[in-house]
């Protein structure tokens, strides 16, 4: 079946467009008709809705051929449809003033003191969202958090993680590896120091950086060892304690990985995060280093990401 | 209370502009506000910080690696204000504030013109001032800020512009600049130019009849068009030059639009080619 065809792709759809002008001012916008005679100047009316439905057309167009289209992508809509719908707002307080405020003669309220007192109710509405702190997510500064508290003081946090968020790396002051796992791409394997194509499925656990240079946004994995039975000694390279781990599954489905591959597990649990409309974190920390090792915690890591190098 | 609102009232009706600054000024409180309440920056701000501090500290040909698509407007900024001594972050939240503060001054000056009503105008303005979605985005470290400015700013002009009934006016070389910004900011930017194209278009159909004023809208959507163009070319084509060596991949007319459009059109035909056969 078409995409143009699919019912929900539409309620979707509009329902993002709704979200983009609010839905207060999507109300609005539905009694504008009625305020038609606000638009003095009905060629300018033709451009702000040629705009406005140009605006809709183009991102109909991203959306129904299954480009990633975030919310944010249709707030220009709010641009045209805010004019569009300021009549509507006119047409509904005159509604609501004769129907219903003049009903009861006691409130002797004038036409503008009820105007006035509608925008300061849909102000204080659209302010009260708009204002409305974030409490999802806490857990990205709380893990931050727990990684700058664990690493050991003087070397820098290692964070390698199969979430492409880099928030966690960010506000930790890490430096960011991430985790590939299979079915995830991997398009270069840096075979000491040489870059080999690879077509093949996806490698069972790789530490990757990002290609630059001709391979720019590609995925290299870094020239270390693949697959879970070398994450040890990947770890212990990194430097051991300053080596942070987040999966994005429970600690007992990572662990599986490792019991059907038969390899030891290398990593210590610190937390696992259950947190609403958000997947399931595991936090780890790698093994200390031995004690002849202890350069490893302060050496500087840098991957080769040019092909051209 | 009622004398406090038929002050506002006269203050609406004798002095509009005061009641702007007064709107502008809200908005301003409010996305300053809406910083101190963000918790935590975007997934995409890292990337942006990222790009903008390898420009500022490294080298303007690697800083784009990490995503080259990326245009280059919000990110100067942020580099600029790196390099100045505030910090990529603090930079990308000033701009935003900043861009998304004045975006009710573009709504009023297009409102103005199209319903010709200070009240409505200012009703208009003070609808983006508290827009949630528009208080959040401004208190944001992404270009989506600076983005909608541009073009409601281009669009306000090329509003103006085209209700001036003369041939050559000069704000269709303000709305180019505008979109020029926008199309340095998001690849949307050239979004205004191709409903300008569409308006003249349905303006002269609506001419078609009247054989002068026809000439006239053609004559109009020639220089509008061109200027507009022109403008648009001189404020974005010194930026793709200046990129040229770099690994940005950037360009003001997005080339992938093209390609949306052969994957829509692709997508349709194949399905109506298979359900074709399906059927026979």
């Amino acid at each position: 079946m078409t995409p143009l065809l699919n019912i929900y792709l539409w309620m979707s759809f509009f329902d993002k467009i709704t979200e983009a002008i609010f839905p207060v001012f999507m109300v609005f916008l539905c009694f504008s008709y009625l305020g038609r005679k606000a638009f003095k100047d009905a060629s300018a009316l033709r451009f702000l809705i040629i705009t406005l439905l140009f605006g809709l057309g183009y991102r109909m167009l991203v959306y129904f051929i299954g480009v990633p289209f975030p919310k944010r992508y249709f707030y220009p809509l709010a641009c045209t449809g805010i004019i569009l719908a300021t009549p509507g707002f006119m047409v509904l307080s005159k509604i609501i003033y004769d129907r219903v405020v003049l009903r009861f003669k006691n409130f002797k309220l004038s036409y503008n003191n009820f105007v006035f007192y509608c925008i300061v109710i849909v102000s204080l509405i659209c302010v009260g969202k708009g204002l409305n702190p974030d409490f999802d997510k806490a857990w990205i500064t709380e893990i931050a958090d727990e990684i700058k508290k664990r690493c050991p003081p003087g070397s820098e946090p290692v964070l390698i993680t199969n979430s492409n968020d880099h928030r966690i790396a960010y506000y930790a002051g890490a430096l960011y590896f991430y985790y590939s796992l299979p079915p995830n791409p991997i398009h270069y394997i840096n075979k000491n120091g040489k870059f080999i194509e690879y077509h093949k499925k996806s490698v069972n656990g790789a530490i990757t950086v990002v290609g630059t240079g001709k391979i720019a946004g590609n995925v290299v994995t870094a020239d270390m060892p693949l697959g879970f039975k070398n994450l040890g000694s990947n770890i212990e390279t990194l430097g051991g304690e300053r080596v942070f781990f987040i999966m994005e599954e429970s600690d007992k489905a990572f662990r599986k990985r490792f019991e059907r591959t038969k390899n030891p597990f290398p990593l210590t649990l610190i937390k696992e995060y259950r947190v609403r409309k958000a997947p399931v974190m595991s936090l780890y920390q790698g093994a200390p280093v031995p004690e002849d090792k202890k350069e490893l915690l302060y050496k500087k890591i840098k991957f080769k990401t040019r092909i051209d190098e | 209370m009622a004398f406090s609102i038929e002050k506002i009232s006269s203050l609406v009706n004798n002095r509009p502009i005061a009641c702007l600054f007064l709107i502008l000024a809200l908005s301003l409180t409010l996305r300053v506000s809406r910083c101190f309440l963000t918790g935590r920056i975007d997934k995409d701000s890292v990337m942006y910080i990222a790009i903008a501090k390898g420009m500022a500290h490294d080298d303007l040909k690697y800083a784009f690696e990490i995503n080259p698509r990326i245009p280059p407007l919000y990110i100067f900024g942020m580099s600029a204000g790196e390099k100045i001594g505030i910090g990529a972050r603090v930079a990308g939240i000033i701009i935003s504030v900043i861009a998304g503060s004045l975006l009710p001054l573009a709504l009023f000056m297009a409102a103005l013109k199209i319903f010709k009503d200070y009240k409505l105008a200012l009703l208009s303005a003070l609808m983006a001032t508290v827009h949630p979605f528009l208080i959040r985005m401004s208190a944001d470290i992404m270009r989506d800020s600076l983005f909608m400015s541009a073009f409601a700013f281009s669009f306000a002009f090329a509003v103006i512009a085209g209700t001036d009934k003369r041939i050559l006016s000069w704000y269709w070389a303000l709305s180019g600049f505008f979109a020029g910004l926008a199309a340095m900011t998001r690849s949307e930017g050239v979004e205004v130019l191709f409903a300008i194209i569409i308006w003249f278009g349905v303006e002269g159909l609506l001419k078609i009849s009247k054989f002068r004023e026809f000439r006239n809208i053609l004559l109009r959507a020639a220089v509008s068009i061109s200027i507009f163009i022109v403008v648009f070319g001189i404020t974005t084509l010194p930026v793709e030059y200046a990129l040229r060596d770099s690994s940005s991949e950037w360009h003001a007319m997005d080339r992938r639009v093209v390609g949306y459009l052969e994957n829509f059109f692709r997508k349709q035909r194949d399905v109506l080619v298979r359900s074709g056969g399906d059927q026979e």
